[in-house]
């Protein structure tokens, strides 16, 4: 490189600032000497004017970054893309799983949750025992239970099961609380009322004694307050309930025909007995549990033969403690905080739950079905016929007198507590058909139906109509005249002895008169 | 006491900023990727700029400015810290021009020798346009390493120690083509030298 070509260089530099202290000084003094360093430094001077000005800003790039973050994504290694997405990933691996061993098995959720409620099931089916052992049920309350539809549930009749149908012929099974009832012998003045000898009261003690038998694993209960109710029991209450009406009916045709409506024309018994034995024949494992908090239906094979074995021994054991049998103080509560969960996790079962009741209304249930002859009508006879009985047997309200009101109460029913308000009734025709207004009450025949707000006593003004035929006090006359009976034989049988004694004492006497003479 | 009066008049060393360049770089190799967004806010205005100057293709600055730093992010974790960071970037950006041309210069056999010429386009000058954009044509049809280090120098303010370090040659060599560049761009704007000095 020449001299002047090196000073030219050094120009450039010299311009920008870059040369070193001896260099500018060395160069200044140069450019000082020659034109031809001036003219140059003024070129250079000028292109680096040009050359600083030309320049425009580029304009900016709004989604620069948003390009090089996912050029940069796309740019990644798979593992750390992997990575990030490891949680979505997961899941749809987990869905591809479910759908796959749902594709193969579609039956594992069902069978999971089949399984689960057998498990739950299995707590509440622990120890259960027939009603009829922890009850101690007796004729009385079987009776009872065919005729009203009524079971105690404890011994002491605290709380009764009370099986039905609603007015559309759908079941329902409520507990609710009974109070003692110490005057009611109803068997005895069903016996009574037909006359019947005492063939024949042997005879329908069999029949009770068989049916005991039946019904005893029909309901059972267990300490986890549980009931489980065979879904055959309603068909067992139509079926003691109509034996019972027709050995009425063939022992005492007169007595009763008292007893039927006049409106229904009745034939005879036959159907009845087949159907009794063909709802015997009828086995079914399907029970309705209710519980705690849930209603379910579950099938259970109860072993009565086992259980009888079990008892058998536990009645050896317990005979020293003077034969206390019962185990079980059986008292069921319901949880009605859980009500709104129940209704809608069991449609098939509704709970209608107040102070006094817990009412299970079945809507869905595959029930066993009795198929016989004029089934429909029959039960229409004879539930007629066995109200009709209890309200002349037994089943006498108590009546107590308001300002405004009159209000007749059922013991332990709070379904037949019924009030009339004066002003809306004509007091003289309530009274004098008081009989056939009772009646009506169960046939649920009313005008302006209303419940009360917390429980289910109905409230409102009944049709008075006369549908069911009544007698009136025959059954307490002859009540009475048995006991008159039985007390008059007891007199004569007194008499007899006294008179016996007397004659014995009159005769001893005289021996010793004649003695002493 | 005179001591610690002494002490106290001392000037209090300065706290490092966390965010200047090295310490972003740092967090980013220690893992926290989150510093690279702000290593690219900082610095992606330059990088598009140096990259629009080398060219003077605007429609290709962005896909290369991408590239640079697509190229930073897979490379980070191995940044030395013996050069600025800054010095790096150019670095890298500079290069990915010179990739970039050299694809374009393997197409250009592909087309008509006219358009490749060097010399300046007659229409720019007659349609007598301004000033800037003349000799902005007139820089980019300097040969690559001429013009880079002019840009650099008379655009970014760069001294001759960052360009050489950017364009991994000695300060000599910046020197002299800085020099050589403005020679070559004085001939380019001969022919309208006459308007430019007006």
């Amino acid at each position: 490189m020449t001299r002047k070509a090196k000073d030219f260089e050094l120009l450039s530099a010299y311009i920008d600032n870059e040369l070193s202290y001896e260099e500018k000084v060395q160069l200044e003094k140069n450019i000082k000497s020659s034109l031809q360093l001036q003219k140059k430094l003024e070129d250079l001077k000028k292109i680096k004017q040009l050359t600083s000005s030309a320049y425009t800003k580029i304009p900016e790039s709004p989604y620069f970054e948003t390009r090089l973050f996912a050029s940069l994504e796309s740019n990644k290694p798979w593992h750390k893309k992997v990575l990030k997405w490891s949680p979505a990933i997961g899941l749809a691996f987990t869905t591809i799983i479910i759908m796959v061993v749902l594709k193969s098995n579609p039956e594992i959720f069902n069978n999971l949750l089949e399984q689960q409620k057998t498990n739950i099931a299995g707590f509440y089916k622990e120890n259960l025992q027939p009603l009829l052992f922890a009850a101690d049920l007796n004729k009385e309350d079987i009776f009872n239970f065919a005729m009203y539809k009524q079971l105690p549930l404890d011994k002491d009749d605290r709380q009764i099961l009370h099986i039905d149908y609603d007015k559309a012929g759908k079941e329902f099974f409520e507990i609710k609380s009974g109070e003692p009832k110490q005057d009611e012998n109803n068997f005895e003045k069903f016996i009574v009322a037909l006359n019947l000898d005492e063939v024949e009261k042997k005879q329908i003690d069999s029949i009770m004694n068989q049916y005991a038998e039946e019904l005893e694993a029909q309901v059972l209960i267990n300490k986890n307050n549980t009931v489980a109710i065979n879904s055959n029991l309603w068909n067992y209450q139509r079926a003691i309930q109509r034996d019972l009406l027709a050995f009425a009916e063939k022992s005492n045709w007169q007595e009763f025909q008292k007893l039927v409506p006049k409106t229904v024309s009745y034939n005879n018994s036959r159907d009845v007995v087949l159907a009794a034995n063909e709802m015997r024949n009828t086995r079914n494992k399907n029970y309705i549990f209710l519980t705690t908090d849930s209603v379910f239906s579950e099938p259970i094979e109860y072993n009565l033969a086992e259980y009888k074995l079990q008892l058998a021994e536990l009645k050896n054991e317990l005979k020293d403690q003077n034969n206390q049998m019962r185990e079980i103080q059986f008292h069921f509560k319901y949880d009605s905080a859980k009500q709104k969960l129940e209704d809608k996790l069991h449609n098939n079962f509704k709970i209608i739950y107040d102070s006094n009741l817990c009412r299970v209304e079945i809507s869905k249930f595959d029930f066993p079905d009795l198929q016989y002859p004029d089934f429909d009508s029959l039960f229409t006879v004879y539930d007629s016929v066995a109200n009709n009985f209890r309200f002349h047997s037994q089943y006498i309200p108590r009546i107590k007198h308001f300002d405004n009101k009159i209000q007749f109460h059922f013991d332990g029913d709070s379904l037949n507590t019924y009030e009339f308000e004066y002003y809306k009734f004509d007091l003289d025709s309530l009274m004098e058909s008081q009989s056939e207004m009772m009646d009506s009450l169960k046939s649920y025949n009313w005008n302006n139906l209303y419940n009360f707000n917390d429980s289910l006593v109905f409230k409102g003004i009944p049709k008075l109509d006369s549908y069911f035929k009544f007698y009136d006090g025959e059954v307490e006359i002859k009540l009475e005249m048995e006991q008159l009976r039985k007390e008059l034989e007891k007199f004569r049988v007194e008499m007899k002895q006294w008179k016996e004694e007397y004659k014995h004492d009159s005769q001893s006497k005289n021996k010793n008169k004649n003695s002493l003479k | 006491m005179d001591l610690n009066k002494e002490n106290s008049e001392l000037p209090q060393p300065q706290i490092l900023k966390l965010d200047d360049d090295f310490s972003l770089v740092k967090r980013f190799i220690d893992g926290d990727e989150s510093t690279f967004r702000l290593l690219v806010q900082r610095h992606k205005e330059k990088v598009r700029n140096i990259i629009y100057l080398t060219l003077g293709d605007s429609d290709a600055v962005d896909d290369i400015a991408q590239e640079v730093f697509i190229t930073v992010y897979k490379n980070l974790k191995n940044f030395r810290f013996e050069s600025l960071f800054t010095t790096w970037l150019y670095r890298i950006t500079v290069n990915k021009c010179k990739d970039h041309l050299r694809k374009k210069n393997v197409r250009r056999i592909f087309v008509p020798i006219k358009e490749a010429s060097g010399e300046l386009n007659n229409d720019l000058i007659t349609e007598k346009s301004d000033i800037s954009k003349i000799v902005m044509a007139a820089i980019l049809k300097l040969p690559q390493k001429l013009k880079t280090p002019l840009l650099l120098k008379d655009i970014e303010g760069f001294s001759y120690q960052e360009i050489a370090e950017t364009m991994e040659c000695e300060i000599g060599t910046v020197k002299s083509r800085i020099f050589r560049a403005r020679e070559g761009l004085k001939k380019i704007l001969q022919p309208i030298e006459a308007e430019l000095m007006e």
